[in-house]
């Protein structure tokens, strides 16, 4: 997998292509429009990450490059503006999903699988782990071929570990991913907890491995 | 006390020494004319008497002129004294001038007494109060009338003035609109005014710009930093002090974060213009956020009900009315106690969230006042409730909160 990195901080382009490398992909950074525009020329992507504010263009008329010559390649937009109208303009382009600046590179990756999966497993999307398998559309679980029982709450965050696999995922990260942006003010994130027992409590019983790890205090691993 | 008022009680206070000063001094001055005058007859009138005495003309004319036979002669003054003698005509002791004098007639001594009333004086002083009285009475009646022309030519523009500058905000986008003034004063203040909210639109201009663009520049370090914590945490071989240390700054970060989101959407939430509106059934977004919230909710022991049987359709922001919902639902759990209560009651168009809590510390209006805190353990960041107000106040909603039998209360009025 080929994954474009369009973003002018370089700290931050950096910080996401160590993130996603992980996985094995291979990432391009692009600094500037100009930069960009060489690059959609010159390689095919499977998912771009187009900041709208650049220096010396637009990423709007990024996206519109790249739905015309590589109309296969998934766009997330990213923005500082927190505007609806970006979101709604960029996605009128073509481009498949919208994130707000900052963002938690783990957010950021489960958004870059959604995108990559919805593009490449036509009608059949699912991921299999050893004895796992998730049809994500279905938002159905099986383990060792036998149906379990998920909360909506608990397939989510099963979902998100399964893109974050072999990295530590904060309690922030989850809680913003399944309660959205407005609930990470609580002071106690026990009620995270509670859900990822359950998760875990149904897997084992199930017969899976068990895959979900705490990590100190900070977040949770999901390791295959 | 209104500046009219005021310069009426100083004109009064003063008008009413002025009179009185003038009152006396006409008053002693007439009298000492008056006086002199009397004494001058009375000494003319003493002489005519000695004269006509001798020639048999002067017949005793009690309490005027008293002829009395004596035996001894004193010595005569000779002058003017004082002396108070009963009137019957009177009913009591008046007031008279006297002159005693001792005349000799056929070998026999008499005193020879001549009295003039000094009643004129009395009536005098009656006279001038009465003029006074009359004069005064007349000033302060013409006070009232220039008092109210007054208010009505120069005051009434000035308190539409005033009544404009309290409604006039610097966020508005109309300029400050006065009536103009031929006063000299009023038409400087005027013009003082219209500098002064000039001035004052351009700093708070250049105030919102500032926090709007430190704000966005904030929001690019702040998802840097963001960044490296999570590719921080990452590494394997972390031990468990530092993963605490990195637990609480990148905890501390994410406040940061939410607490620069939520200046951001505030400095937005001047203008409406910058929202699109659309119909929005409330009962909708309200279960959708319950439902989201639930299961926090029961984490924390609280029982959460809802009611609603409303099918209230407003027309607002989409994002905008959820934050609202999301943050008064969240609050709700939030500031709330041990095995508490939430209440949520949609009925006709109004929107009921009570929930119960330790009673808030500040004064009730500060309520929704940015970084006024319920509780100071609280991790949130304080703008949650002055967003909910802002965009209430967008859309021209009736906010209120009470806190009543231990339970606080935040109800809106949705037009």
């Amino acid at each position: 997998m080929k994954i474009l990195i369009l973003e002018d901080e370089k700290e931050l382009a950096s910080s996401i292509a160590t993130f996603i490398r992980q996985d094995g992909y291979i990432c391009d950074i692009s600094n500037n429009f100009a930069d960009a525009k060489d690059k959609i020329n010159l390689n095919e992507y499977d998912c771009a990450i187009v900041d709208i504010m650049l220096p010396d263009g637009s990423g709007l008329d990024i996206i519109k490059l790249i739905k015309k010559i590589q109309p296969k390649c998934g766009v997330i937009v990213v923005s500082a503006k927190n505007s609806l109208d970006d979101k709604i303009i960029g996605l009128n382009l073509g481009a498949d999903d919208y994130i707000t600046k900052p963002f938690h590179l783990s957010e950021l990756n489960a958004r870059i699988k959604s995108v990559i999966r919805r593009r490449n497993f036509e009608g059949k999307n699912q991921i299999i782990i050893n004895e796992l398998k998730i049809d994500v559309d279905k938002r159905e679980v099986e383990v060792l071929n036998k149906k379990i029982d998920l909360t909506r709450k608990e397939f989510d965050i099963l979902l998100f570990f399964i893109s974050n696999k072999k990295r530590v995922i904060t309690k922030e990260a989850i809680t913003e991913h399944i309660w959205g942006d407005d609930s990470n003010t609580f002071d106690n994130l026990d009620f995270v907890y509670t859900h990822i027992k359950n998760l875990r409590k149904k897997m084992s019983e199930a017969g899976a491995k068990d895959y979900i790890n705490s990590v100190y205090g900070v977040g949770y691993k999901f390791s295959s | 006390m209104k500046l009219i008022n005021k310069i009426s009680r100083y004109y009064l206070i003063n008008s009413v020494t002025l009179f009185i000063i003038a009152f006396a001094g006409i008053y002693f001055t007439l009298n000492w004319i008056i006086t002199d005058d009397i004494d001058e007859q009375l000494r003319i009138k003493n002489e005519e008497s000695k004269k006509r005495f001798y020639t048999g003309e002067l017949v005793d004319d009690p309490p005027y002129i008293e002829i009395v036979k004596v035996k001894n002669v004193l010595k005569s003054p000779d002058d003017v004294t004082d002396t108070l003698i009963y009137l019957s005509s009177e009913k009591e002791k008046e007031p008279f001038h006297q002159i005693i004098s001792f005349v000799q007639k056929d070998g026999n001594n008499y005193k020879l007494v001549v009295r003039t009333s000094l009643i004129e004086k009395e009536d005098l002083f009656y006279t001038l109060l009465i003029i006074f009285s009359i004069t005064f009475a007349a000033f302060v009646i013409l006070l009232f009338f220039i008092n109210r022309k007054t208010t009505k030519d120069i005051f009434v523009p000035f308190y539409e003035n005033l009544n404009r500058l309290k409604n006039y905000s610097v966020k508005a986008d109309s300029p400050l609109n006065l009536s103009d003034s031929k006063i000299e004063e009023f038409s400087e203040l005027n013009s003082a005014l219209y500098s002064l909210s000039e001035k004052a639109v351009k700093e708070y201009k250049a105030l919102k710009e500032f926090s709007e663009d430190l704000s966005h520049e904030l929001q690019t370090l702040i998802a840097v930093i963001k960044s490296k914590f999570e590719l921080l945490l990452q590494k394997v071989d972390l031990d468990e002090e530092s993963a605490n240390n990195l637990q609480s700054a990148y905890h501390s970060l994410n406040k940061l974060d939410k607490l620069n989101r939520s200046l951001i959407l505030l400095a937005k939430l001047e203008s409406k213009d910058l929202f699109e509106s659309e119909s929005i059934k409330l009962k909708e977004i309200i279960d959708k956020v319950v439902d989201n919230y639930r299961d926090i909710a029961e984490t924390k022991n609280l029982k959460l009900d809802t009611n609603l049987n409303s099918d209230l359709t407003i027309k607002c922001n989409a994002a905008l009315i959820d934050t609202v919902i999301n943050n008064l639902v969240s609050n709700s759990i939030k500031h709330n106690i041990g095995n508490g209560n939430i209440n949520i009651k949609l009925s006709g168009n109004t929107l009921e969230i009570r929930n119960t809590g330790e009673p808030f510390t500040g004064h009730t209006e500060e309520f929704f006042n940015r970084f006024s805190k319920a509780s100071k353990k609280s991790d949130s960041t304080g703008l949650g409730l002055a967003i909910v107000k802002k965009i209430c106040d967008l859309y021209n909603y009736k906010i209120e909160y009470f806190y009543d039998h231990e339970y606080h209360k935040i109800k809106i009025y949705f037009k």
